[in-house]
């Protein structure tokens, strides 16, 4: 069920009140009840996948034991080689298999060969990037001494399906996680308020700004031949806040319905859009990511210490890695590539370039280039194709701009993007919980939410559009 | 914890009365749909596309079926071609639009605005077995609720901006307004010069069309389907609008068999087919595809006459 549907309202709101009034005795009945709830919420999507979930969980709950009790390195290394090649192996097959089956066959038909091999019509489970990724962190942590395995299995599966970031992230980290599933969770009035305000922040940034984005984005990537060139830019625009809306939104919602339950999950999103250069964009774009491929690819492939030309081919691999993790089409390859390309010059400056302190002019400046910059990818990241990318980069050049066009552009699209940044801009450091604190005042909060309410209501799609990251 | 529950039922109240009384701005003056999906269930009704919206008014059918001491209580049920070929959603859609609890069908009818594009798909998909209509996104189809008034539904499903709902309340568009029988009226008077030139815009349109089209066996099998639900509530027509001229040369050239399918359907489901002849001396077209208002008034009261004369016989 969509987080925006009126199912995971009625949803929320039985599980909040049986949480907290029936199943609050101890942690562990609290975490029982959270898997079954966590399945139930898994289920509803598909319930075909509910023995992958399981599985998983059953495989990474074992694995990370027989680490832990092994003595010999090389047995340690035999247990967690065998649970990361059957988890890529499983991501690999519901993500990749059609697409390198297709890709092989296209390149053997370049080379003049006929080539009919038998695609299946594999449907990909929902979430299965993030759990796998998830709970891979763990087992790695458990065999890298940071953490001791859990030996309760209702905390690990409740840790691994917890509902609010199964299905989209952010991708937890056990060291951070499981110590709350291994804690009874008290109610506590600031929390779960805090908790309401960043759902309702959340769903105006999916459903008033990112679904609204959508309407015109759609039309200019469905028509790109033949739209004019500043539809084209506002197209890429339009997606850069379009993608932003939808997945931080989901974010926000993830780590409100965590907080209404107890539990604090990591920020994703520290606005993006305000980055300055391109490393920092990294630092503030799907965290929980960004992070996992630095500490489980980038560190262990030598980082930044091994010099200029293996942290270039490090840098290069993490974000073709990063970029095929997103979905199995050459566009999100090429996307990650351009990201690769971006960052290598970074890699060459020297001295610390993420200055804390906003610096004025020069500073906006960079801001607009490091957003153009974000905006072109992006084009990479939406087409269906690298055809299609081509023809519209290719159009933004040859094709004409004509100012008539802009009227295409809905005002009050406009305006909710303005909103959405005046709150990024007040939130440039924290997030908009702790925002609404330092005024301690209850009233700002009243008017901060009950205005969010008011855009919701007037401007918000109640189509129940899916959001993007669902299809990663 | 209680403060926290008195908290959320304070948020969750609000939300219900914002919204609510957000509802209470909408109106027949916000677009073309709105006021179909507002009146009750009706006892007749006239389904399909844009061209039935504007051509068929029931006011004048039901006036001619009254000098006949017959109350019919027609309504206007036609949408767009988008939204209301005939398919699954819209059948289901027609069906809960209807007054099932009046007894008896002899002084009941339902009028299906028939023409190629009607049966016609360029968006039907199948998939393992099942049709894929995006029928299901638009109005009148995506909202269970059709006959609430205010109707909150409509308004969050199919209204984008609500903001411009609350200006229109005290501006109301001008170009078009739905009667209260559910016909649409164009308001916009054209000189001969912007009538030829939107003769000839839409024309072009469905040439468009007539190459993405293709005939839907999904579309016509409902067609029957739609045929034998309303029989068993009154009387089935199927009835051909009459169009410009030139827009019915490519309509009989996108589909040469079109009037052989309608009489092969009629027959197999005991219906009647209303084929009615273009006729640019008494039928003027706003575009090509719609009758103007007067036209309008004029061929319903022929429909009208006819279908006096049908109903007789039976």
């Amino acid at each position: 069920m969509l987080f925006n549907s009126f199912e995971f309202a009625i949803f929320l709101i039985a599980v909040f009140i049986l949480y907290w009034s029936i199943f609050n005795r101890n942690f562990r009945l609290q975490n029982f009840f959270l898997v079954i709830v966590s399945y139930i919420f898994y289920g509803w999507w598909d319930w075909r996948f509910l023995g992958l979930l399981f599985f998983s969980s059953c495989l990474d709950y074992f694995v990370a034991i027989e680490i832990d009790k092994s003595e010999s390195r090389t047995r340690k290394r035999f247990f967690l080689a065998l649970s990361v090649t059957i988890n890529l192996i499983i991501l690999g097959f519901f993500k990749y298999f059609n697409f390198f089956v297709d890709s092989f066959s296209a390149m053997l038909e370049m080379a003049g060969f006929q080539a009919n091999f038998y695609t299946l019509r594999v449907i990909l489970p929902v979430g299965v990037s993030f759990y796998t990724f998830q709970s891979m962190s763990y087992y790695i942590d458990v065999y890298r001494g940071k953490l001791k395995p859990v030996s309760d299995a209702i905390s690990f599966f409740a840790y691994v399906s917890f509902f609010p970031q199964l299905v989209a992230g952010p991708i937890e980290r056990a060291v951070h996680m499981l110590p709350q599933f291994l804690t009874r969770r008290r109610f506590d009035y600031g929390q779960a308020v805090d908790g309401l305000r960043l759902v309702i922040w959340g769903l105006f940034k999916k459903m008033v700004v990112a679904d609204n984005c959508a309407v015109f984005v759609n039309n200019v990537f469905s028509s790109h031949n033949t739209a004019s060139g500043y539809e084209l830019i506002l197209g890429a625009v339009f997606f850069a806040f379009q993608i932003y809306g939808d997945f931080s939104g989901y974010s926000d919602i993830a780590r409100g319905t965590a907080k209404l339950i107890g539990f604090e999950l990591m920020v994703n999103f520290k606005t993006p859009y305000l980055s300055r250069t391109i490393p920092e964009f990294w630092q503030r774009w799907h965290i929980s990511l960004s992070t996992w491929f630095r500490d489980y690819v980038y560190i262990p492939l030598g980082g930044s210490k091994l010099g200029k030309g293996k942290t270039v081919r490090n840098t290069i691999i993490v974000f073709l890695v990063s970029g095929l993790w997103h979905g199995a089409n050459w566009t999100f390859v090429a996307w990650g590539a351009l990201n690769a390309a971006y960052m290598i010059p970074f890699i060459f400056l020297r001295g610390d370039q993420q200055t804390k302190q906003f610096g004025g002019m020069l500073d906006l400046i960079k801001i607009a280039f490091t957003f153009g910059l974000t905006c072109f990818a992006w084009i990479f990241f939406r087409s269906d194709s690298i055809t299609q990318a081509g023809e519209y980069i290719s159009n933004m050049v040859t094709g004409n701009y004509h100012l008539a066009a802009l009227t295409k552009v809905k005002s009050y699209v406009l305006f909710v993007i303005g909103v959405l940044m005046v709150v990024d801009v007040m939130t440039w450091k924290s997030s908009v919980d702790i925002l609404i604190k330092e005024y301690h005042s209850r009233t700002i909060g009243y008017v901060f939410d009950f205005f969010l309410i008011g855009l919701i209501i007037l401007f918000g799609s109640f189509n129940q559009q899916t959001f993007i990251y669902f299809q990663f | 914890m209680k403060h926290f529950v008195a908290h959320a039922l304070l948020y969750i109240l609000t939300t219900v009365l914002m919204a609510w009384g957000l509802s209470w701005f909408a109106g027949p003056y916000m677009d073309a749909y709105y006021l179909k999906v507002t009146t009750p269930r009706q006892k007749s009704l006239v389904v399909g596309s844009s061209k039935a919206a504007q051509g068929i008014i029931p006011e004048i059918i039901n006036k001619t079926f009254e000098e006949q001491k017959i109350s019919i209580g027609l309504y206007n049920y036609a949408f767009t071609v988008k939204s209301s070929s005939f398919g699954e959603p819209y059948l289901q859609s027609i069906l809960r639009k209807i007054d099932k609890s009046i007894a008896g069908n002899a002084d009941r009818l339902y009028i299906l605005a028939v023409d190629p594009w009607s049966i016609s798909t360029i968006s039907l998909k199948e998939t393992q077995g099942k049709t894929l209509y995006l029928d299901w996104n638009f109005p009148p189809n995506n909202i269970r609720y059709n006959t609430l008034n205010p109707n909150p539904e409509y308004v969050f499903k199919n209204v984008d901006n609500r903001f411009m709902m609350i200006i229109r309340k005290f501006r109301p568009l001008t170009y078009s307004k739905v009667r209260s029988d559910g016909s649409l009226e164009v308001l916009l008077k054209r000189d001969t010069t912007a009538t030829k030139k939107d003769v000839a815009g839409r024309l072009e349109e469905y040439r468009q069309n007539a190459r993405l089209y293709t005939f839907s066996e999904e579309r016509y099998k409902y067609l029957g389907i739609t045929i034998d639900s309303l029989s068993t509530y009154g009387h089935v027509f199927l009835v051909r609008i009459p169009v410009h001229p030139d827009m019915r040369a490519l309509e009989d050239n996108f589909m040469k068999d079109f009037a052989g399918k309608m009489d092969t359907i009629c027959r197999d489901h005991q219906a009647v087919f209303l084929d009615y002849p273009v006729d640019a001396t008494k039928f003027v077209s706003t575009d090509g595809n719609h009758l103007d208002r007067k036209s309008a008034e004029l061929f319903s009261g022929i429909l009208a006459r006819q279908l006096v004369e049908h109903l007789k016989k039976k």
